[in-house]
């Protein structure tokens, strides 16, 4: 059985030094890890990258300007093969700090805030050689109050772990789970891609496929869906009804799917095509837009069901396609507000 | 010509509103065939039945002590000719049932108004009124689009208190409304003729303005507010702002130290670029009707109050608003507070 553990444990020795960030362990743990021609996908506004220095210099370096006691702190950490044959890790946590100066021109909060990220590693012979990432910006631009766009529908609030806190300890119980587990999550999603166009919500089947009590942890932007009604609500109905060529471009796109354990997760640069064509989604006007999505998703399953499903997209990087600068109508916002930084550590102790 | 004494117990009876008192005051008034041009969702109604059943009714069901707060009350004869009554203020009541499908938030709610009243032998045969529906929604945390980059508040009547009882003055009418359009004469001569310079701001408004804009947008203080939370955003999306003005038309007029001016519709503009309330830019053309009063103070615009159609411009790019705010209600326990709220 190929467990993949000895990747695993790659991952974690780098990221063992981001759980107590400092910049020397960092960059020796990333140099040691990415290979140098290492392609990293980051969100929007971050961009591409290549190897270990610029994915500091860039992203890391200045996260830790803003939050320096900066903490990550994963809660899914799996490995495995997709079904192009390459050998990918997913990571999903939160990065965790006291938000003091601006990071992006979002201004300080000074307290303790969160970012959720999603992180896939492509293995090639024992070296990172892309990585693809998203980090959850807007949600740090929320509790910044700097959220400049239409609110969630969903709920907005600290995406929590697995409900049964083994996501860091996920092994497979016996060879076949792997692709079990891929497969439940194929076959819903092939189920689920019949509605609009075959036929109404019941061609989705959604309840052969998930949990009574599942929840669907949304990006910030959408939020959280409660129940296969809060899923249908709050995220796939408007969804669908702006754009209801969703999944009409399969030849175009490449999706990466592996299952580890009862854990599955896709990542994909970009995974979707769609059109918006109808009004619904984000309060956006339709013009016929095309635009392409990066779903960098995680799913738990639970006696043969998805009880919880950890989904993130790169909203920034959608209004960008769409011509609107979401940071530029941010720093309209920011000249009301006032400038600076909060000196760290807050207050007298 | 005194159309404001004339309208005053229409005016009375809405401020104590009450469905025997302002229907009877609604029929005297209103000629049968009156056009009505209200703002989305109701849009072009004739007579004032259709304006009470439609409007009002509904209004008066979710507010039931609802009173019509009057700030400013002008009179004029625009450059067509035409007799002119313009109302600003607030509708104001305690808000108990859902109203448009907004639901109640059980407080005093305000909802600002700008109504423009034609008056033809004593009738009234034309309306060209705005109510800021956004700001109700606000209020009851049932906004679904984006944040206003200005302030939202409830918005003040004249600082100096007396726009009830403006002077009437056909002298300083003309000059109050010559002081608007030479404003806006140079207002539009950016972006297509020059820098922020070329409006030479300084010259026409006083550097202590206000801009009470409608709630989408919000309220600004001071030339650089105006510029800041209302004008780069506006004119960075629509550059050819005031380019098909000779095709539109505006009713401008002036009362003692105020001028106004009506339109429907009065602006029109294409959305090419980012900037302005989030709207995806692609090439949207849109209509807007600008219903604006204006308070000079030693020769320059100290208050300026500004309502065009939100919901109305979101309809044109292809955004129902009131829809999305239903997927909101489904979160929300739905039904009506008792009232009076509570015993007392």
């Amino acid at each position: 059985m190929n467990d993949f553990s000895e990747i695993k444990q790659l991952i974690r020795q780098m990221t063992a030094t981001m759980y107590s960030f400092n910049e020397v362990d960092v960059r020796r743990a990333m140099r040691g890890l990415l290979s140098d021609q290492c392609i990293i996908h980051m969100p929007h506004p971050l961009g591409d990258m290549q190897g270990a220095d610029d994915l500091y210099d860039k992203c890391y370096g200045p996260l830790l300007a803003a939050m320096p006691d900066l903490e990550r702190r994963d809660w899914i950490l799996m490995a495995g093969e997709s079904e192009h044959g390459s050998i990918w890790v997913g990571c999903a946590g939160h990065y965790v700090g006291t938000f003091v100066a601006p990071w992006l021109d979002i201004l300080p909060t000074g307290h303790l805030t969160h970012m959720r990220f999603h992180e896939f590693y492509n293995f090639v012979d024992g070296k990172v050689t892309e990585i693809q990432t998203l980090w959850d910006i807007p949600e740090v631009m929320m509790q910044a109050k700097a959220w400049p766009m239409a609110p969630s529908l969903g709920l907005e609030f600290y995406i929590p772990g697995p409900a049964t806190q083994d996501g860091l300890s996920i092994s497979n119980q016996d060879a076949a789970q792997p692709l079990r587990s891929r497969q439940h999550i194929i076959d819903m999603l092939t189920h689920m891609k019949r509605h609009p166009t075959q036929g109404g919500p019941e061609v989705m089947a959604m309840d052969q496929y998930w949990h009574d009590r599942m929840n669907w942890y949304g990006p910030a932007g959408i939020g959280t869906g409660r129940g296969i009604d809060g899923f249908r609500n709050w995220h796939q109905i408007p969804f669908i009804n702006a754009m209801p060529d969703r999944g009409q471009y399969m030849n175009e796109i490449t999706y990466q799917f592996f299952g580890e354990g009862n854990y599955a997760a896709v990542t994909g640069w970009p995974n979707m095509i769609q059109t918006v064509t109808h009004d619904g989604w984000m309060g956006i006007a339709p013009s016929g837009q095309k635009i392409t999505l990066c779903s960098l998703d995680f799913w738990r399953i639970e006696n043969g069901k998805i009880r919880e499903n950890w989904v993130m997209l790169d909203i920034l990087d959608v209004y960008r396609q769409l011509g609107v600068d979401v940071l530029s109508r941010m720093r309209e916002f920011n000249k009301v507000r006032v400038q600076g930084s909060i000196p760290f550590p807050i207050g007298d102790h | 010509m005194n159309n404001k004494l004339r309208l005053q117990p229409l005016f009375d009876a809405m401020s104590d509103f009450s469905v025997a008192e302002v229907n009877r005051q609604m029929q005297t008034f209103f000629a049968a065939d009156a056009v009505i041009n209200m703002c989305q969702p109701w849009g072009q109604l004739q007579g004032p039945q259709a304006l009470y059943e439609e409007v009002y009714t509904g209004l008066l069901k979710a507010m039931p002590d609802l009173e019509r707060r009057e700030f400013i009350v002008m009179q004029g004869i625009c450059d067509h000719g035409a007799e002119w009554v313009g109302c600003a203020g607030n509708y104001v009541g305690t808000f108990v049932a859902p109203w448009l499908d907004i639901p109640p938030s059980g407080h005093l709610t305000y909802m600002r108004y700008h109504e423009f009243y034609r008056i033809e032998t004593g009738k009234i045969v034309e309306v060209q009124s705005i109510w800021d529906i956004p700001e109700v929604m606000m209020q009851s945390g049932a906004w679904p689009m984006v944040p206003a980059l200005g302030r939202n508040m409830c918005i003040p009547a004249p600082a100096t208190q007396d726009g009830l009882n403006i002077e009437t003055n056909e002298q300083l009418a003309q000059q109050s409304k010559q002081i608007v359009l030479d404003m806006l004469a140079a207002l539009v001569k950016h972006p297509s003729q020059g820098g922020p310079e070329v409006m030479e701001l300084e010259k026409f408004w006083h550097k202590r303005m206000n801009w009470y804009g409608p709630a989408c947008v919000g309220t600004c203080r001071g030339i650089g507010g105006f510029r800041n939370w209302h004008q780069i955003p506006f004119l960075a999306a629509m550059p050819d702002r005031g380019q098909a003005d000779d095709k539109l038309v505006f009713n401008f007029f002036g009362d003692g130290n105020y001028a106004a001016v009506t339109g429907w519709p009065n602006m029109k503009q294409t959305i090419k670029h980012d900037g302005w309330l989030g709207i995806t830019p692609a090439d949207q053309p849109i209509t807007m009707a600008s219903l604006d009063f204006w308070r000079m103070e030693n020769d320059k615009i100290r208050e300026n109050w500004v309502m065009f159609d939100v919901l109305d411009i979101y309809q044109q790019v292809g955004v129902d608003v009131l829809a999305r705010m239903r997927e909101f209600n489904k979160a929300r326990v739905q039904g009506q507070l008792p009232y009076p709220i509570g015993s007392v």
